[in-house]
């Protein structure tokens, strides 16, 4: 009777509730808190690990050919290395740059634009776009109950094998939480065990002069709209926020992105026109086109841009982008 | 003895789970009769139309007695749609002597819902009303084909919503009432499209001055049957 008692209980409980222990977010004390409400979803071993199978799983496109890692590739930063726009399902080019995913605990908006407030339905975005997976969510809930192994996986992270739009969205935004990147040479510095040179340490000056008030530390981005100077391309006709709003002062701003990591992401800016920092140095130097939010280019001598080329370096982190704990899952290799 | 006791540990929610004892009727109608899915219908204009998806949420189901709210429906946010009956027949078990003598809910879903992360059930993004291009609920989408409509395939897709100034589209609608116990509230889509205009507004995807203003004309064709 006891025994039956107790596993009832049991039962019930796993029936119903979020199973696997809490895990923490680890980041430096330097860090701002995070904006994502961690009480509406927390973070779980199990949750992690669904989400992380995900991500890496081309089902979620509509021929499941697709997957986000196609677009935001671990070994460059969670973004696509030498792809100036990003692609789809059927050989499809999108209109921007795929971003970096880094850090994504303390921005406020997504995309480009910001036309998503949160990270949990962020993923419905490019499941959905014609010009990346192409898929209905409906669908791809459907595909994933179909297969071997999604219902434990589910169970395991959730409490049963019931596969729901708001898990599959809760569980992506899980595993993309855990990408943090706070162990460059930058945070070292910060943290007392590394020393910048006299080269490094000339660019961090100019960089908190120059592109602090957009890209501020420790984050190096305020995570709000801004102009990056470029003259609208022609052919892509994309006029940033704009785009969003219908605000006429909106027209050309864009989210602004972090300064880590630069080194595994490029190209650079929202149609990754530059391929290398040196051209978008000149740019924000001899090429910006003036708005309320850029208003001139920043007077930078070769050797200043050389110090800042230096600093960026230090922002670079290879333990974000080789963590084992980022790659292509077990989970989703063949029995 | 063992195994009742089990089933009501696995179960707990199954006594509280009751039949509800009364229940809110939506009925979308046209031209006075009940809206049959995929129908077309003549219009006086000599034009004909038909509906082929027609859903909408509601928030904040209350009953009111001199204004004051006296029963709040435990489920804050209710899908309403044409093609699912059970969605039609909202059931509530009102506590005994309650006096009410108004019924309200807000059109729509409210901006501190909209602000949050992934959510389930009526409110998970698998039942369609969630845009994927840009966040937010829709908060009432109207799909069919009319005859006058200049689109192609005919096809007009009103998808309304947006819940950030100045478009919001969230509308408050309050009904007086006779009887609590049995209340009965028809749309009458034919009134709707009289106002909506399909030969110019036959696509519209965004939050936006004509989301607005069609939400408020969708509002103003629900009334309580008599």
């Amino acid at each position: 009777m006891r025994m039956a008692l107790l596993l009832g209980l049991l039962l019930a409980m796993a029936m119903s509730q979020p199973c696997g222990d809490l895990v923490r977010l680890i980041y430096p004390d330097y860090f701002p808190q995070p904006v994502y409400p961690f009480s509406d979803n927390p973070l779980r071993t199990p949750g992690i690990l669904l989400g992380r199978t995900l991500f890496y799983d081309p089902l979620l496109s509509l021929d499941n050919t697709i997957s986000c890692a196609s677009c935001h590739a671990p070994y460059n930063a969670f973004a696509h290395t030498d792809h100036a726009l990003s692609h789809g399902i059927g050989d499809s080019i999108g209109l921007r740059n795929a971003p970096a995913l880094i850090n994504l605990a303390w921005q406020p908006a997504f995309m480009w634009d910001g036309a998503i407030h949160h990270l949990d339905m962020q993923a419905l975005t490019p499941i959905e776009s014609p010009t990346e997976m192409g898929e209905e969510i409906r669908q791809v809930v459907q595909k994933l109950a179909a297969t071997p192994y999604y219902p434990a996986l589910f169970q395991r992270a959730f409490g049963d094998t019931a596969i729901t739009g708001e898990r599959l969205l809760k569980a992506l935004a899980q595993f993309q939480l855990t990408l943090v990147s706070a162990n460059s040479d930058y945070d070292r510095m910060r943290q007392g065990t590394y020393t910048f040179t006299h080269q490094e340490n000339q660019g961090y000056t100019l960089v908190k002069h120059h592109c602090a008030p957009c890209h501020p530390e420790p984050l190096f981005s305020h995570y709000g709209y801004s102009s990056n100077g470029l003259p609208i391309d022609t052919l892509l006709q994309d006029a940033g926020r704009y785009r969003m709003t219908g605000i006429p002062s909106d027209s050309l701003l864009f989210k602004v992105p972090t300064l880590r990591n630069l080194k595994y992401s490029y190209p650079y800016m929202h149609d990754g026109r530059f391929k290398n920092l040196r051209q978008v140095l000149d740019h924000y130097s001899s090429g910006v086109q003036p708005s309320a939010t850029l208003k001139k280019n920043l007077p930078l001598t070769p050797e200043e841009k050389a110090d800042i080329l230096a600093f960026l370096r230090t922002l670079n982190d290879s333990s974000f982008v080789f963590n084992p704990d980022f790659q292509f899952p077990k989970s989703l290799l063949p029995e | 003895m063992r195994i009742p006791l089990l089933i009501y540990l696995l179960f707990p929610v199954l006594p509280i789970a009751a039949q509800p004892s009364q229940y809110l009727f939506f009925e979308p109608v046209f031209g006075g009769k009940s809206l049959v899915l995929g129908q077309y219908y003549p219009l006086k204009t000599g034009d004909s139309l038909q509906v082929e998806t027609f859903r909408f949420y509601i928030s904040n189901l209350r009953l009111l007695y001199h204004g004051q709210p006296v029963f709040i429906h435990p489920r804050t946010h209710l899908l309403i749609d044409s093609s699912d009956p059970n969605s039609l027949a909202v059931g509530y078990n009102l506590p005994d002597g309650i006096h009410a003598d108004a019924l309200a809910f807000e059109l729509g879903v409210d901006s501190l819902t909209q602000s949050k992360g992934a959510q389930g059930g009526d409110l998970d993004p698998l039942n369609g009303m969630y845009w994927s291009w840009q966040s937010g609920y829709i908060s009432a989408k109207i799909e069919g084909k009319a005859s006058y409509c200049p689109a192609k395939g005919q096809l007009f897709q009103l998808h309304l919503g947006g819940y950030r100034a100045p478009w919001n589209t969230l509308l408050p609608l309050t009904f007086n009432l006779k009887d609590p116990d049995s209340v009965h509230i028809r749309i009458a889509l034919d009134i709707f499209f009289t106002y909506a205009n399909l030969q110019q507004t036959y696509a519209v995807m965004r939050p936006g001055a004509e989301a607005v203003s069609l939400v408020q004309q969708l509002g103003s064709s629900f009334g309580i049957k008599p």
